[in-house]
């Protein structure tokens, strides 16, 4: 035994679809079943289409409303998209742009001069590094030769110490004489 | 399977091509196809609008804009499925919106439901039945209410409407079922009166 009809079932029977052999034998059996459809069958046949109830426009009219629509949004598209890139924005385009290269050039002039004047570094950033092995001199990013051009006295000669002293350091042994 | 069903597979497929074939030329700038497919769908579209608004104005102003959303989208179609397919379903998720935006619509069914004054003239008796089943079908919700509409008024075959709601036949089926069990019990509702007479004829 197998249970009530589904609402697919209904549906077919309500379209006159043909229902499996089992399934049309419950349904000569069930008194549920068979109220079921035929309550629904009732509603179906009083929902016949009934074209008379409505009431229908002027179709010439409602064509052309939609056809002006359609014609007056792609319009005004167009036109958006022409302001955007159209002649009309083309000089306003260029002036605008022509600012930003000359703006773009004074700053880049302004930023170089500052670099031409900036004062050189002093001797203070020469910085030793107390390295016991080497005792070397770590010079700046700065220009050498303006920083040596730059220094006093008792600077050069301490500097000049200092490299004499590391020559000494690093200076080959004399050749020994060969033997006799 | 009975003729009701399913719509015969050949005529389907003729009106598929001339509807391919007019879409074409109207993306080619032809406006007489724009006309030609018009004609072909406009009262289909209006109809279903007028079933969810019961008004010519707001039918037709909702009409025109399913028409005006679908030619603008048309270059998107991407022929997966029949124009009318197409249409329909712009059409129904335009009112299904457009009810659920002015969900006041869905107005109680009036104090005249379930009249058992005698009716003289039989015409006017079936017109009111029709008028009763009418603001009972409003009462049910807006997707099951399209389905029922697709079917019954405009006799769309079940696989047409389940191309259109997305959903499977036999989903369709019960809904058209369960739609009309709804409607079958909102007639029997007491509701302290008498229910309207839905007697077979």
């Amino acid at each position: 035994m197998f249970g009530h009809l589904n609402a697919e079932d209904f549906t077919n029977l309500i379209e006159h679809a043909e229902l499996t052999a089992k399934r049309r034998a419950h349904l000569q059996l069930c008194t549920r079943c068979m109220a079921t459809l035929a309550a629904v069958q009732d509603v179906q046949a009083q929902m016949a289409p009934s074209e008379n109830d409505i009431p229908e426009p002027d179709w010439a009219e409602f064509r052309s409303s939609v056809r002006d629509a359609i014609l007056s949004r792609s319009a005004q598209r167009s036109a958006y998209i022409r302001r955007w890139t159209g002649w009309p924005v083309r000089p306003a385009m260029a002036w605008g742009l022509s600012a930003v290269f000359v703006a773009g050039l004074t700053a880049g002039m302004l930023v170089w001069n500052q670099r031409g004047v900036e004062p050189a570094a002093s001797v203070s950033e020469i910085e030793t590094v107390d390295n016991p092995e080497t005792d070397a001199v770590v010079w700046s990013q700065t220009d050498v030769f303006d920083q040596l051009a730059q220094l006093k006295d008792d600077e050069v000669e301490h500097l000049r110490r200092l490299l004499e002293a590391d020559s000494a350091k690093v200076a080959p042994e004399p050749p020994k004489p060969p033997k006799q | 399977m009975d003729s009701t069903l399913t719509a015969p597979s050949t005529m389907i497929a003729q009106d598929t091509d001339v509807d391919f074939s007019l879409v074409e030329r109207y993306l080619a700038g032809d406006m007489t196809a724009f006309d030609e497919l018009m004609l072909r769908y406009e009262r289909q579209i209006y109809r279903v609008c007028y079933r969810f608004v019961e008004n010519r104005d707001d039918a037709r102003d909702l009409a025109q804009e399913v028409f005006i959303k679908a030619f603008e989208h048309l270059p998107t179609f991407r022929r997966e499925s029949s124009l009318k397919t197409w249409l329909y379903r712009i059409a129904m998720n335009h009112c299904i919106n457009h009810v659920k935006k002015n969900s006041r619509e869905f107005v109680e069914v009036d104090d005249n439901i379930g009249s058992t004054r005698p009716s003289v003239h039989t015409e006017m008796e079936h017109r009111e039945q029709r008028e009763q089943l009418r603001r009972l079908v409003k009462r049910l919700p807006p997707k099951q209410k399209a389905i029922l509409e697709l079917r019954i008024h405009e006799q769309l075959s079940y696989e047409e409407i389940a191309k259109i709601s997305g959903r499977s036949v036999s989903t369709i089926k019960a809904s058209v079922f369960f739609a009309l069990e709804k409607i079958r019990k909102l007639v029997k509702e007491p509701k302290g009166r008498s229910s309207p007479r839905l007697r077979p004829q």
